[in-house]
């Protein structure tokens, strides 16, 4: 039985146990872990900058020749392989909506494919791979250059989406500023980083480089491994099923780098999480058992008992009012957060503003418009995302000032001491995060979504152009010699600076208006999400409360015959509850 | 009597620089100093983008030190000279001599000048190919250090005391520094503006990965990026050029010849098992050289000269040493590079030097002067070059209304875009006949004189049209010049 089947199974048996024990709000849990369980999915992105082999090391990673190698094609959309049986391909569009369709285009030949440059979202395509059969998805990003380069932006927020990131670069030059700058950004938002350097069969001094660019990273603190790879080496390889040649293509190491690290880390994380909670979920069953075994052995304990459920259950009804305070909690943390988001938006746009008024005063916008368009989409792409990440930050603290009002039992899944455990033991951040967002199913699926607006907005930044500055009232009497072309001039760029400063007040404004209107959309949905997931929680809570009510009534109204049976038979309960919370703490190596 | 602007416009500068005292005149000193000097062109782009190599390439000896890290980082110069001589120049302007070797490249001794005291370094170097121009290195951008990069930019583009009349900029790829620096060399540098770049599409035989068809490639990248307007903003065209083949064919040795030519005579699977990847070619037991040998070999030709080179030893028509270097050479694309400076920057020394004391000039107050200013309007009435390359300068990445893609280039290329001999202007193939000159001459003339007069015409368009008129008409008038 493999490792996830084995956390699978174990999951299911205990969703088993707690519906037959009269708790679905533990067996909500443990089903949830049962589902992540079936389907862990890693996802690598392959990012970099143009021309540094990124296209040929995925083609040559997965034997294909799908990525589009061409030259002059600079792909736009990130290109994502899944396994899947025959090779196929589809173009998921954005509809006016926020809806996904998907159309269905021949994989053989992507590099004709239209792609609507407002909607095309990605191109999603199935490989039968066995290394995709790990459990493991690979997106190629659109090559990334340096500041203002739209791909950053969006290579960035995918790498904020990843479980790992391979970051290429060629053999042939050392990184330059704005390849390190990119690591830089990316180990902050993926822990798990390695460069692969391509090119290693044409670059005769690729060991004195890769030399270089381990000390360029060394002084930023990035202790980033670099993988030396030959694409070609290795198809040469995979076509002659010669064994040494893949090995001296360097991709067995990336093989082994996604098989062990990736996909074993990623189902490992997953394993360690579900081993913990689980356990809790069994030793809380046992409790639960041995409780109503004490209350079985007089009349007068089954009458505390019977006093102590009522009270918990008036207290577990409370949860699922719409008047708990955790409702409130939450609308008001939202609302605030609401608040404050568009406060830093404003205060935002009028800073951008300032700079851009600024910068405009020292350039002519008639030629220097090329470079400034980018700066400026680059401070407002930077300066937005840590809006978003302040959102997700404060979304987060809210989920745990919510969880604390399900008391004791809730917060043992979402356990602050435990993190620092998951942190030691696992030293991956994002973890933190999942666990966190445990009582809401597959944590990090619920961040993901929200980025979506990032993107639409790098996006976004490229529709405006600046296409209302088109300097065709350039000066006609350029014969005139002497010092009046000049004067004719500087007064052009006068006119033409006013002007573009109008224009970049527009864009900011609309650009703006639409950041405001996607965080509102990300901050109503979460609290949707949150409220839901809740809600559903405390139902589990009130039924589960009813369950043991029930039995305590039933145990305070019995006769002492009927205890003594009912005692013999939670006897035998608490003996099968002991063998899964045995079963999971040896297969699984769960904590009691 | 023929007007000669350019010994008009010498003399004008030393009276203005009478005229001035204080700043302006120190500016008008050194104009003065260089206005006879030999054209700057100098060799800019990205860290690593191979600018060294296609030094050497262009000098046709290896000087500049090329390796694998990044090696140069002082702005260099390099001038023919009587003998040996390496300097350097600090910001107040004082030279120090400094101690040197020969080795493999040039070896410069800084004996304790730090770098960030030099404004840059002058090599003296006894060359033919030095003559009529100075060949300048120049630190790449985007550096891990910013401050080597800065170098770069503050001499190419500030009030430098060594202007540069032109550069060749190295790309490995369209990217974002590239176009920064693009802007910044046009904004500073606007006052001989528009001619004054030839882009570069470097280390071309990287781009396909070392395949034999990697400059096909390559060539396919180049285009794609000419047409990229802000690449067009400051070079029209892309040339691909494989540096380090250019450098080797240019200083190619017999004993290297024999190298390929006996890996040329290792068995077919041999050979190509070798030629894999550089780790193969260097640990193969069937390549018969010492590993020393095999290192230097790689290290001139890398993996695609090796591999084009043992390819061609092979064929009849390059059986000796120089054979081979010139169809090295051939594929490198130096040669394309060698014509358009040929073309357009050394035939418009003049006009460059002209413009530039113009630029210069328009912007003191000794312009004003009853005296100066007469003789500054005659300069500039007779300056038909110098508006041709103000013209090019504001034509550069925009449309015209009225005007078609098609036609606006046939109007650019009247006004001398791709240089300024009678064949370059009028599009026609080289060598040309005289007559050829001037039928074509006079259809296109007629072409550009009704586009002049027609009553639909916008203001600008006519303007611009009579401009190329005038163009024409004076290839009219002197019709012999050599064709380039």
């Amino acid at each position: 039985m493999s490792e996830t089947d084995q956390v699978a199974s174990l999951a299911a048996l205990t969703v088993k146990a707690a519906t037959a024990y009269g708790r679905p709000d533990l067996a909500g849990i443990a089903r949830r872990l049962e589902t992540e369980a079936r389907a862990p999915v890693a996802r690598v992105a392959v990012a970099g900058d143009f021309k540094r082999g990124k296209s040929s090391f995925v083609n040559a990673l997965l034997d294909t020749d799908l990525c589009t190698t061409d030259e002059t094609v600079a792909t736009t959309v990130p290109t994502v392989f899944r396994k899947g049986g025959d090779t196929s391909a589809v173009v998921i569009d954005v509809e006016d909506d926020g809806g996904e369709t998907a159309h269905e285009v021949d994989p053989t030949d992507l590099r004709s494919v239209h792609l609507d440059p407002g909607r095309a979202q990605r191109i999603e395509i199935e490989l039968d791979r066995a290394l995709l059969g790990l459990g493991i998805e690979i997106v190629d990003c659109p090559a990334a250059a340096g500041d203002g380069h739209p791909g950053r932006a969006a290579t960035v927020a995918t790498a904020r989406e990843s479980d790992a990131v391979f970051y290429v670069t060629g053999a042939t030059q050392p990184m330059n500023r704005f390849e390190i700058d990119l690591v830089e950004a990316i180990a902050r938002v993926c822990p798990q980083v390695t460069v692969v350097m391509t090119r290693i069969d044409i670059a005769p001094e690729w060991r004195r480089i890769r030399a270089i660019d381990t000390e360029a990273l060394e002084r930023r603190g990035l202790s980033t491994e670099i993988v030396p790879v030959a694409s070609p080496l290795r198809l040469a390889a995979l076509a002659r099923g010669d064994r040494d040649l893949n090995a001296e293509s360097g991709f067995a190491r990336i093989v082994d780098l996604l098989r062990d690290g990736v996909a074993a880390r990623s189902a490992g994380l997953h394993r360690t999480r579900a081993a913990r909670t689980l356990g809790l979920i069994s030793s809380e069953l046992l409790e639960g058992l041995e409780h109503e075994h004490e209350s079985l052995t007089s009349s007068e304990a089954a009458e505390r008992e019977l006093a102590e459920v009522t009270e918990a259950r008036k207290a577990v009804e409370g949860l699922r009012q719409a008047s708990a305070r955790w409702q409130r909690l939450l609308a008001e943390g939202a609302q605030d957060l609401q608040a404050d988001t568009d406060h830093r938006l404003s205060q935002l746009g009028r800073s951008i503003l300032e700079e851009a008024t600024e910068q405009i005063d020292t350039i002519d916008p008639g030629k220097d418009w090329e470079t400034f368009e980018p700066w400026l989409r680059e401070q407002m792409v930077e300066r937005v995302e840590a809006v978003f990440n302040h959102v997700e930050e404060e979304l987060l603290a809210i989920v745990e000032r919510v969880s604390a009002e399900f008391g004791e039992r809730s917060v043992a899944i979402t356990d602050p001491t435990d993190r620092a455990g998951a942190l030691d033991e696992l030293e991956v951040t994002s973890e933190f995060d999942s666990d966190k967002m445990q009582v809401l199913g597959s944590g990090m699926t619920a961040l993901r979504g929200s980025y979506s607006g990032l993107l639409m907005f790098g996006m976004l930044g490229s529709l405006f152009g600046f296409a209302l500055l088109n300097p065709v009232t350039v000066a006609l009497g350029l014969t005139v010699g002497g010092k009046a072309l000049w004067d004719e001039r500087s007064r052009l760029v006068k006119s033409r600076r006013a002007k573009a400063t109008a224009g970049v007040r527009q864009f900011i404004d609309q650009a703006m208006g639409a950041v405001r209107a996607e965080l509102r959309r990300t901050i109503r949905e979460r609290q949707r999400t949150i409220r839901d997931a809740f809600l559903a929680y405390a139902e589990e809570r009130v039924a589960a409360a009813d369950a043991s009510l029930l039995k305590a009534r039933a145990a305070a109204q019995a006769t002492a015959q009927e205890r003594n049976r009912r005692r013999a038979d939670v006897e035998a309960e608490i003996g099968r509850a002991r063998e899964l919370h045995r079963m999971i703490t040896t297969q699984l190596g769960a904590e009691s | 009597m023929t007007f000669d602007i350019r010994s008009e416009m010498r003399s004008l500068l030393a009276d203005a620089a009478l005229a001035t005292d204080g700043e302006d005149r120190t500016t008008l000193e050194k104009l003065i100093d260089q206005y006879d000097q030999p054209l700057r062109i100098a060799i800019a782009g990205m860290i690593k983008a191979g600018k060294s190599t296609l030094m050497n390439a262009l000098v046709g000896q290896r000087i500049a030190a090329t390796d694998a890290g990044e090696c140069t980082r002082i702005v260099t110069r390099y001038q023919r000279g009587q003998c040996y001589l390496v300097t350097a120049i600090d910001h107040s302007g004082d030279a120090h001599e400094l101690r040197f070797d020969r080795g493999e490249t040039l070896e410069i001794h800084l004996d304790g000048h730090s770098e960030s005291e030099i404004e840059h370094i002058r090599v003296d170097w006894p060359s033919e190919r030095l003559s009529g121009r100075q060949l300048i290195d120049t630190p790449g951008l985007g550096s891990i250090s910013e401050d080597v990069s800065q170098r770069s930019i503050h001499f190419l583009t500030t009030e430098s005391d060594f202007p540069t009349d032109a550069v060749v900029y190295l790309m490995r790829h369209r990217h974002p520094a590239n176009v920064d620096f693009l802007e910044a060399f046009h904004g500073g540098f606007a006052a001989s503006g528009g001619m004054s770049a030839i882009g570069v599409l470097s280390r071309a035989d990287e781009l396909g990965g070392g395949r034999i068809d990697s400059l096909d490639t390559a060539g396919r990248v180049a285009e794609h990026m000419a047409a990229d307007p802000r690449v067009t903003r400051l070079c029209q065209r892309v040339f691909p050029v494989a540096g380090l083949l250019a450098e080797t064919a240019a200083t190619l040795r017999q004993d290297e010849y024999a190298s390929l030519t006996a890996l040329n005579t290792m068995g077919e699977d041999d050979r190509s098992n070798a030629l894999l990847s550089v780790d193969r070619f260097l640990t193969s037991t069937a390549v018969p050289f010492e590993v020393e040998t095999r290192e230097r070999l790689l290290a001139r030709f890398g993996m695609y000269g090796l591999r084009l080179g043992t390819q061609l030893v092979g064929a009849q028509s390059h059986s000796s040493a120089e054979q081979l270097s010139s169809e090295l050479t051939a594929r490198s694309g130096i040669s394309e590079i060698e014509r358009e400076i040929r073309a357009r920057f050394d035939a418009r020394r003049s006009v460059l030097r002209v413009r530039a004391a113009m630029a210069v000039l328009a912007s003191m107050p000794v312009v004003d002067e009853t005296d100066i200013a007469g003789r500054f309007e005659r300069i500039a009435s007779n300056a038909h070059d110098v508006y041709e390359l103000d013209l090019l300068d504001r034509l550069r990445g925009r449309t015209v209304a009225g005007l078609s893609a098609e036609r606006k280039w046939e109007l650019e290329r009247t006004l001398g875009i791709d240089g300024p001999a009678p064949n370059r202007r009028l599009g026609l193939e080289d060598p040309v006949v005289g007559n050829d000159v001037l039928d074509s001459a006079s259809e296109q003339l007629d072409g550009w004189r009704r586009t002049a007069e027609h009553p639909l015409s916008s203001p600008e368009l006519s303007h611009l049209s009579r401009m190329a008129a005038r163009s024409l008409e004076a290839l009219i008038q002197s019709p012999a010049q050599p064709s380039a």
